[in-house]
């Protein structure tokens, strides 16, 4: 044990070696940072009760217009007319399923957390931004991949892609899940910044189902082919790359 | 006063904890950004923490349960992105005699790799890390005899070096 104590010590301390320390005021800055976003969200929260317990949201909630749903038809690769991509504030991403199948949410909103290059072993996307939110104890995460990657994952959508996944909370991770795809040629994508930090994404999706050899992903089938339903996602990195 | 006190807290505690969360995270970059949250929290409530017997271990308790949490975001994140495998650890300059180490207390689960951080290089008996970490004693036990066998396994020493005592 006390060979596992040396080498935990040496290896605390390489790992820290040089490692300058921030003065205490950038604690406290980020302190007063975190009190800030709990007043914000207790604020929102206040609202939201006494919201619904006045019954005053019922009547707006109805007037919201609603994504649609769209008829099955033939795979299409136009889609006229494009579905609105959702507004978005910094930091933020926001997504709109049409007919949304396999237990897909017909909106999504929430935080980005995470924006930017994504290095894995066997691939690596120049760009990518995900945000995720918890709906009905599972969590939808929306993917984007407005460019090519610069190392192909053995799953080879069309780019522009973008991918909403739902991840259970029983720690499969959701590999087996469905997930809704829609990518080139059947997306369209509007890059308000260059370096695609800002932008939107809209397509015709299918939902497909990977599958595994050897405990990788080697190829998606697809489970339900194009109706002509599309998925619009928007996004706005803020900082950028984070 | 106050502002002082904390700041002398904090200057008497960081490089400690730092390491701490290093060998948890296994990165330096990830320990440092959860350090200062963790500081940030203590210095809202530091009218109260101040009297605390060891207001240490509560910043570390606030630190590790970050980690925690941002160790399942990123499964989850990595699960939902293709998903093959977790994304490599940034290259960090390690001599070789502990590079084998480091990787094997990355391939530890969250738990494990906090149990022994704490039993080991803190120097906290089980029972203290079950209140560290809020977990029963028996449970810290079962994950440091995981963790270790797991550490062994990897590094192939012999299980003796890690008996439990």
């Amino acid at each position: 044990m006390s060979d596992l104590r040396e080498r935990l010590d040496r290896l605390a301390t390489e790992l820290t070696q040089g490692a300058p320390m921030p003065p205490p005021e950038v604690a406290r800055r980020r302190g007063r940072r975190h009190r800030r976003r709990r007043v914000a969200l207790a604020a929102v929260l206040v609202v939201a009760v006494a919201g619904i317990s006045m019954g005053v949201g019922t009547g707006q909630l109805g007037r919201r217009p609603a994504p649609g749903v769209a008829t099955p038809g033939p795979p299409a690769t136009v889609f006229t007319p494009a579905l609105a991509a959702p507004t978005v504030g910094k930091g933020e991403f926001a997504a709109v399923i049409q007919d949304p199948a396999s237990g897909f949410p017909a909106r999504i909103r929430g935080r980005i957390t995470g924006c930017g290059p994504i290095e894995m072993p066997t691939f690596a996307l120049p760009q990518l931004v995900i945000g995720e939110v918890r709906y009905r104890g599972r969590w939808v995460v929306v993917n984007v991949a407005p460019f090519p990657a610069t190392r192909e994952p053995p799953v080879k959508h069309g780019v522009p892609w973008v991918s909403v996944n739902r991840v259970p909370l029983d720690g499969n991770g959701g590999l087996d899940w469905p997930l809704l795809v829609a990518e080139q040629p059947h997306t369209r994508l509007v890059l308000e910044r260059a370096d695609g930090s800002r932008g939107s994404i809209v397509g015709a999706y299918r939902v497909v189902r990977h599958v595994f050899k050897d405990g990788s992903v080697v190829r998606d089938e697809t489970v339900r082919e194009r109706t002509g339903a599309q998925v619009a996602v928007a996004w706005d990195c803020g900082r950028f790359p984070r | 006063m106050a502002e002082d006190s904390f700041e002398r807290f904090y200057t008497a505690t960081y490089d400690r904890l730092l390491r701490q969360l290093s060998l948890v995270t296994g990165d330096r970059g990830d320990a440092e950004d959860l350090l200062q949250e963790a500081y940030g929290r203590a210095s809202l409530r530091w009218g109260r923490l101040a009297d605390y017997e060891a207001p240490e271990a509560w910043v570390r308790r606030v630190a590790l349960h970050l980690a925690a949490d941002r160790a399942r975001r990123a499964r989850r994140r990595a699960a939902a992105l293709l998903r093959l495998r977790p994304a490599p650890p940034p290259p960090v300059e390690l001599s070789a005699d502990t590079l084998d180490l480091a990787d094997a207390l990355r391939r530890l689960p969250m738990g494990q790799r906090q149990a022994i951080v704490l039993h080991h290089l803190v120097g906290l008996t089980v029972n203290e890390v079950a209140s560290q970490l809020r977990i029963p004693s028996g449970t810290v036990k079962t994950r440091l005899a995981r963790g270790r066998a797991a550490l062994v396994r990897h590094l192939e020493i012999k299980g003796e070096v890690f008996s439990n005592e």
